[in-house]
């Protein structure tokens, strides 16, 4: 569902993805790893056609980013770090608008059935996104990919500053969508929630894949290991995000 | 520490080729503006001198000429420019440069700018007081939202107060290096304007004691502004709301306020129209004497009056001409007409100006507006004082030429007779004395009190602001 | 997109107070206008009911002299109403200005002529103030339409749309958009229309609560408002070219703040600076010293070469009763000065014309630099209140004056005693009441549609070149250099 096939990337003299294989079938959960600067975003960007590559192909249910942008992201959903809304609107608001956005008219049950299937009570759902907790933006975020019912969901660190219970929760959630057949590329720096919630893993450092693990194979102290072997060994490439 | 502080800012402005550009843009702006004013101001001046200087020759060139003859020809009195409206022109576009003299008739000058210019009059004309009074505020709003209230919100202000700098010593230096920006354009503004005047007219005209003056005010007034910047963004929740309060504090001070006000003035205050009030005054006039009128029953009464003083029946055994008392006497009672009917006016000018100044007492843009004015020589009340100058060398040419044609020349001078050209000479031209400057201000003390108190509000404002960041009372 | 935006834009502008108060202000200083403007009128209507009541009592005292058999009043044993000259005086015909019934938009106007004139013989049709009299510190902070439409159109626009752009790209709401429509340029143009919209709603009530108030037509309305919205969805393109590229609220705030003050205060101000400071030097000699000194030279003059300058100016009079007598009669010799004064006032018309004809080219050339002046221009000249507006009367006034004058002369000329009827004749005739008609229009509203045209293109231009800079719009700078 989701291809990088020798994708690099430069910004002027720093490059920041390089070489790049990675291939998430429906069904899969793809981890990234990596430190800052590893070129983690820059990979969610390029499936999302924000970036081109320089070179190598990016695909995204066959289709190519960069020549069909609109094409590519019909099959994608997409939840960043903070999920960003309209804070004037209501919760239940922005997703009616956002769905419409994408061509999605959606009835307002079934749209407070999504809320609620993320974790947002009824209450909460009509309240301005303005008194929202960034836990509640981020079951915002999520009932608009489960929404738009594409085969590939991008969540780039969508764990970060979640209180722990909303984290179990939108671990929970991600758990249901890939067991519902979607292919799911997630950047995050928890390694146990990686662990635990990836089938494959990748270890990114200097723009580079330095490391693909399968989750199963692996235990979480030999994954963080790994990952500290990766982060602590020499560079020789700059670095972006 | 605040020295430090503020070199940090000047520093900020100087690196980002934004903000430089901005700050170039405007001392350019500043210079130009100021320069072409003063350009503009001498080249009027030289025009002024040059139409006075005409009517004076035309004057003397009709040589000997019967006194009401020429009271009738009359004079034109040219509207010199305010002894400093190569900084702030004020309200000089609107004011009718020529005003005619004449026996019998007093107006208003005609021929203002405004009704010559056509449509784009409506505008107002960026001088030095109108860059430095809109313009550079403007300037300093933003460079503070984007100083100081940027600063709290990427928390470079709590990264400060950590390392031991009090809030009001950081508040202190913003303030300090926004003033001292705009005390750099005030000084910038006078620079180019003396170097304009010194290329072009040599500082002949120049009143230094109202340039201090002017200085001085618009340094008080910058003083403000700043403050209430600095205030602003240590009161706002955001830069972004700092930068939208002040914007709007701008647009309704600058903008709606002064409009709102001198609407509201002209509705609870209203002037007659130039109809009515003509009609008024000759109504009034007719029921006074007519000096050209032999029935009229007042100048009989005078005429039997001068006859017995003369112990002669009829007015041709007179030793002196009664006609030039005739004329004296409807001169008199023209003279009390106008004063009542334009004594009222001028009442309900005053009227709407006290309207006015209690609004600058709360708006300090339309107080340094008013002061800038009035020290600069370009308010209404210069203008009122020029017309009332102007009136009384009417009265006293028309009163020399009436006294002329009644006591002057031989005893059996006929109806031809004609005072010399001497005589003609003798009388002064028009002169116009503008007044002290410390007169001229005297009406705006309220005004200069508001920008004292506005200063004294607004540096207060700081410190709280900056006591409450201390306290944590605020997020920063 | 443009039926999500407006729902989405209206229910923001409900839940924010800035915006709905920047909302209500509007329409209420637009009321405020509105009302200034319709004491404007009624002031200058009182004007012409005063000059016409004191036309009338005029014509009833002379009608009182008719009917008692007496020349004039007793008091003033010259005066004679069997003579033209004073039929003329008594008859006190004004020649009157009706204002336009959308006069009151451009209330605080310049405007250097008078509402009624009287055709005295004497009388200086360009020796006139206009016919307010204005404190000068007041009259320059009036609220009109005009300057509640140009100056703060804008601003309500800015209000409105202040966040478009700046804030989806601080917040990086449009990378949610982009994911889900696509494309993020669609939304952005339909958040501008929609702004655009609800500022044309606010536009649009005040200008046609204007036409109401002042009875316009058709026509009239049409025009003040195709007007105010075209310059309306010109700021609403000017509000898109900074929405396009703007990173951040306050760089967008900032972008907008400084166009508005460029195009509003700015360029206006450097206009303004140029028309005035044309006249700053010019003190009127032609119209005060020059023509003083051509007035007595005129009365230095031989009374034949006055006669045959006034036979040249009107040839028929060498056929009436005076005219074929050899000597010039009695009573006459006063007339013969008229041909001089006529050709003195034509003279300084001209010249005041072709003044006021530069002025107005000159406007009309700054019209095409800044939108705000070119609605200014557009709208005075569809109020029929301003300078233009004035000279037009004035040259109606002197064209009435020199017949009148032509009347007295041709009158005199007959030699006959004149009565009652030819009195009543020339109150009766007297001259049609000027009546304002929008003209030159077409280069303003053409700059307007330049200008609206230029600023939608340029933005929908900016939006793409953002887009291929950035890949689909959601890249910026802090993309490329984290």
């Amino acid at each position: 569902m989701l291809q990088a096939s020798s994708v690099t990337r430069r910004f002027g003299t720093l490059t920041a993805v390089q070489d790049l294989d990675l291939s998430v079938a429906p069904g899969e959960l793809f981890c990234l790893l990596g430190a800052n600067g590893a070129g983690k975003t820059t990979t969610i960007n390029l499936f999302l056609g924000f970036l081109t590559p320089d070179s190598g192909t990016v695909t995204v249910g066959g289709i190519e980013p960069s020549v069909d942008p609109k094409g590519a992201r019909r099959q994608l959903a997409y939840i960043s770090e903070n999920v960003a809304l309209y804070t004037q609107l209501t919760g239940l608001e922005n997703i009616r608008l956002f769905c419409q956005m994408g061509g999605r008219r959606l009835d307002d049950h079934t749209l407070q059935a999504l809320l609620d299937r993320s974790g947002l009570s009824p209450a909460q759902m009509n309240r301005r996104v303005s008194n929202y907790s960034k836990g509640m933006r981020q079951k915002v975020g999520l009932a608009i990919a489960y929404a738009r019912e594409t085969g590939a969901l991008l969540l780039d660190e969508p764990l970060s500053g979640l209180d722990p219970a909303a984290a179990s929760d939108f671990c929970s959630e991600l758990a249901r969508l890939r067991a519902d057949g979607a292919a799911v590329l997630m950047t995050t720096h928890d390694l146990f929630r990686a662990k635990e919630l990836a089938g494959t893993i990748g270890i990114m450092r200097a723009g580079r894949m330095v490391e693909v693990v399968d989750a199963s194979t692996i235990g979480a102290h030999d994954l963080e290991r790994l990952y500290l072997h990766h982060m602590r060994a020499p560079t020789e490439l700059g670095s972006a995000t | 520490m605040t020295s430090l502080l503020v070199r940090l800012q000047l520093t900020t402005w100087r690196r980002d080729p934004r903000l430089l550009g901005l700050l170039t843009a405007m001392a350019l702006l500043l210079t130009l503006a100021s320069s072409w004013a003063t350009a503009d101001d001498v080249a009027r001046r030289t025009a002024q001198q040059q139409a006075a200087t005409s009517a004076r020759a035309e004057w003397l060139e009709r040589g000997a000429d019967h006194p009401h003859r020429r009271a009738h020809y009359g004079d034109f009195v040219f509207r010199p420019a305010g002894s400093l409206a190569r900084l702030d022109r004020g309200v000089q576009a609107q004011l009718g440069k020529v005003l005619r003299i004449e026996a019998h008739r007093q107006g208003t000058p005609l021929f203002s700018d405004a009704s010559q210019a056509g449509t784009v009059a409506r505008f107002a004309r960026p001088d030095a007081a109108f860059l430095l009074q809109l313009v550079v505020p403007l300037l300093l709003i933003f460079l503070g939202a984007t100083g100081l209230a940027a600063d709290r919100d990427a928390g470079r202000l709590k990264l400060a107060l950590i390392q031991g700098a009090s809030a009001r010593t950081v508040a202190r230096g913003h303030f300090l290096a926004l003033w001292g920006l705009g005390l750099s354009l005030l000084a910038l503004v006078v620079a180019a304007s003396l170097g304009t005047s010194t290329a072009l007219d040599g500082f002949t005209t120049l009143a230094w004691e109202r340039l201090a003056g002017f200085m001085l005010v618009h340094a008080l007034f910058l003083a403000i502004v700043s403050a209430a910047v600095v205030a602003a963004a240590l009161w706002a929740r955001s830069a972004r709301s700092a930068l939208l309060v002040l914007l709007a504090i701008w647009v309704v001070a600058t903008a709606v306020l002064p409009r709102a006000m001198g609407s509201t003035a002209n509705t609870l205050y209203p002037l007659p129209s130039q109809d009515a009030f003509q009609a008024a005054m000759q109504a009034s006039r007719e029921a006074g004497p007519d000096g050209h009128n032999p029935e009229d029953e007042a100048i009989e009464q005078r005429k039997q009056e001068v006859l017995d003083e003369y112990g002669v029946t009829s007015v041709k055994d007179l030793p002196i001409d009664f006609g030039g008392i005739a004329m004296q006497m409807d001169e008199d009672f023209g003279n009390e007409v106008w004063d009542t009917h334009h004594g009222e006016l001028q009442a309900q000018f005053e009227r709407q100006g006290e309207l006015m100044t209690l609004a600058a007492l709360v708006n300090p843009f339309q107080a340094i507006d008013h002061i800038s004015m009035a020290i600069t020589g370009t308010d209404l009340a210069h203008d009122l004082d020029f017309q009332a100058q102007a009136e009384r060398y009417r009265r006293g040419l028309v009163h020399a030429l009436n006294h002329e044609h009644a006591y002057g020349g031989p005893k059996e001078r006929g109806a031809s007779w004609e005072a010399t050209p001497d005589f003609f000479a003798g009388l002064d031209a028009f002169e116009y004395a503008p007044p002290r400057w410390g007169a001229a201000i005297q009406h705006r003390t309220k005004e200069l009190w508001s920008l004292v108190v506005w200063t004294f509000l607004a540096l207060l404002a700081i410190r709280r602001g900056a006591a409450r960041l201390e306290r944590s009372q605020r997020p920063c | 997109m443009l039926s999500l935006a407006l729902p989405f834009e209206l229910r923001s502008l409900l839940r924010n107070r800035v915006g709905i108060t920047a909302v209500l202000a509007y329409i209420v200083i637009g009321s405020v206008a509105i009302a200034m403007g319709a004491r404007h009128v009624s002031a200058w209507e009182h004007a012409l009911d005063e000059a016409k009541q004191a036309q009338e009592a005029s014509v009833a005292e002379a009608s009182g002299y008719f009917e008692s058999g007496k020349p004039g009043p007793e008091d003033r044993s010259w005066v004679d109403l069997s003579k033209p000259r004073w039929q003329n005086e008594y008859a006190a015909t004004r020649v009157v200005r009706d204002p336009g019934p959308l006069a009151g938009i451009a209330a605080g106007s310049i405007d250097p002529a008078p509402v009624a004139f009287q055709l005295r013989s004497r009388a200086d049709p360009l020796a006139v103030a206009g016919y307010r009299i204005e404190n000068p510190e007041v009259a320059s902070g009036s609220v009109d339409l005009v300057f509640v439409l140009t100056m703060l159109t804008p601003l309500l626009i800015g209000v409105l749309g202040l966040e478009i752009g700046g804030r989806d790209r601080e917040e990086r709401i449009d990378r949610l958009v982009i994911v889900q429509a696509g494309e993020v340029r669609g939304w952005l143009v339909a958040r501008v229309v929609a702004v655009t919209t609800i500022a044309s709603t606010a536009v649009a009530t005040v200008c046609l609560a204007a036409a109401l108030v002042g009875g316009a037509g058709f026509s009239a309305s049409a025009t003040l408002l195709g007007m105010a919205l075209g310059y309306t969805i010109l700021w609403g393109g000017l509000l898109l070219v900074v929405a396009a590229g703007a990173p951040t609220v306050r760089v967008g705030a900032f972008g907008f703040g400084a166009l508005w003050t460029v195009l509003c205060v700015l360029l206006p101000a450097t206009v303004a600076e140029i028309g005035v400071g044309r006249t700053a030097a010019d003190f009127a000699i032609g119209e005060t010293l020059d023509a003083r000194a051509q007035q007595w030279s005129a009365y230095d003059q031989d009374a034949e070469v006055r006669v045959q300058a006034l036979y040249a100016r009107f040839p028929e009079l060498q056929e009436l009763p005076a005219g074929l007598e050899e000597m010039l009669a009695p009573g006459l010799s006063r007339h013969t000065y008229k041909a001089s004064q006529l050709e003195r006032l034509e003279a300084r018309h001209s010249a005041r014309l072709q003044q006021e004809a530069d002025a107005r080219q000159f406007a009309t050339r700054a019209s095409w630099l800044s939108p705000p002046i070119a609605l200014t221009v557009a709208l005075e000249r569809v109020a029929g209140v301003g300078p233009e507006a004035a000279s037009a009367y004035r040259s109606h006034v002197v064209e009435a004056f020199t017949d009148r004058l032509h009347w007295i002369v041709v009158q005199a000329w007959t030699l006959e005693p004149l009565d009652q009827g030819t009195f009543e004749d020339l109150v009766a005739e007297g001259p049609a009441p000027f009546r304002w008609r929008p003209i030159g229009l077409a280069s303003p509203a053409a700059a307007l549609l330049v200008w609206l045209l230029a600023g939608w293109l340029f933005a929908m231009f900016r939006l793409v070149r953002t887009e291929r800079r950035f890949g689909m719009g959601a890249e910026t700078s802090r993309d490329r250099s984290s």
